[in-house]
């Protein structure tokens, strides 16, 4: 599954340390994510949705 | 019809016909056959063998007490673990287990001299495969 994490946290300034924080996952979480190695789960897939004010699925695309 | 494309169809048939509650209801079934074998294996060696029913009787005390045990204690580092490290650890265990298992069977097989391994011998290459599946994991990913 693809994702626009990295674009999405590049607009705001962020660091993935930062992101990491404001989602209360470690650095590495952020990084296997926006890498494509790690689909988070559907919690964190939320988390992540209300901290970018955006529907899941245009973050998280499906091919 | 094409002969690959058949046997491809009867391959998923045979896939979604297996079970995993059946699977893992035959494996606590041959875990306790193959304990039953081993005792009566180990018997006919020694002079004063343990007697097998209390014997099974507390190994399975045991391993339903730890299996509990280990459940809330995994429970617990998902909570508190990152959903990513959570699952490193569970895929890498899955590798362990299965690495663990083939190689006390294939170690069995070689018989060229050998001793058959101890069961610390066991428990480190358990603990090695583990950490090496998490690895592969951590370097491959999770997704693919």
């Amino acid at each position: 599954m693809k994702n626009r994490l990295k674009v999405l946290r590049a607009e705001r300034n962020w660091s993935q340390a930062d992101l990491a924080e404001q989602l209360k996952v470690s650095r590495q979480s952020v990084n296997a994510i926006e890498t494509g190695k790690y689909d988070p789960s559907l919690p964190l897939a939320f988390k992540i949705a209300d901290l970018f004010a955006m529907p899941i699925e245009q973050i998280f695309l499906r091919h | 019809m094409t002969e690959g494309s058949g046997r491809r169809g009867l391959w998923r048939k045979l896939c979604k016909a297996i079970k995993p509650d059946w699977l893992f209801g035959l494996l606590l079934l041959f875990s306790m056959t193959l304990l039953v074998l081993s005792h009566s294996s180990t018997s006919e060696t020694d002079i004063f063998p343990a007697p097998l029913y209390p014997k099974l009787l507390f190994l399975s005390g045991i391993v339903i007490f730890l299996a509990l045990v280990a459940t809330f204690g995994a429970a617990l580092d998902r909570r508190k673990l990152d959903d990513y490290y959570f699952q490193l650890m569970a895929n890498g265990a899955i590798i362990a287990v299965v690495t663990t298992l083939f190689t006390n069977v294939i170690w069995g097989l070689l018989d060229d001299g050998f001793a058959p391994l101890s069961g610390d011998e066991l428990v480190a290459v358990l603990m090695g495969s583990w950490s090496l599946g998490y690895f592969f994991y951590r370097l491959r990913g999770l997704t693919a």
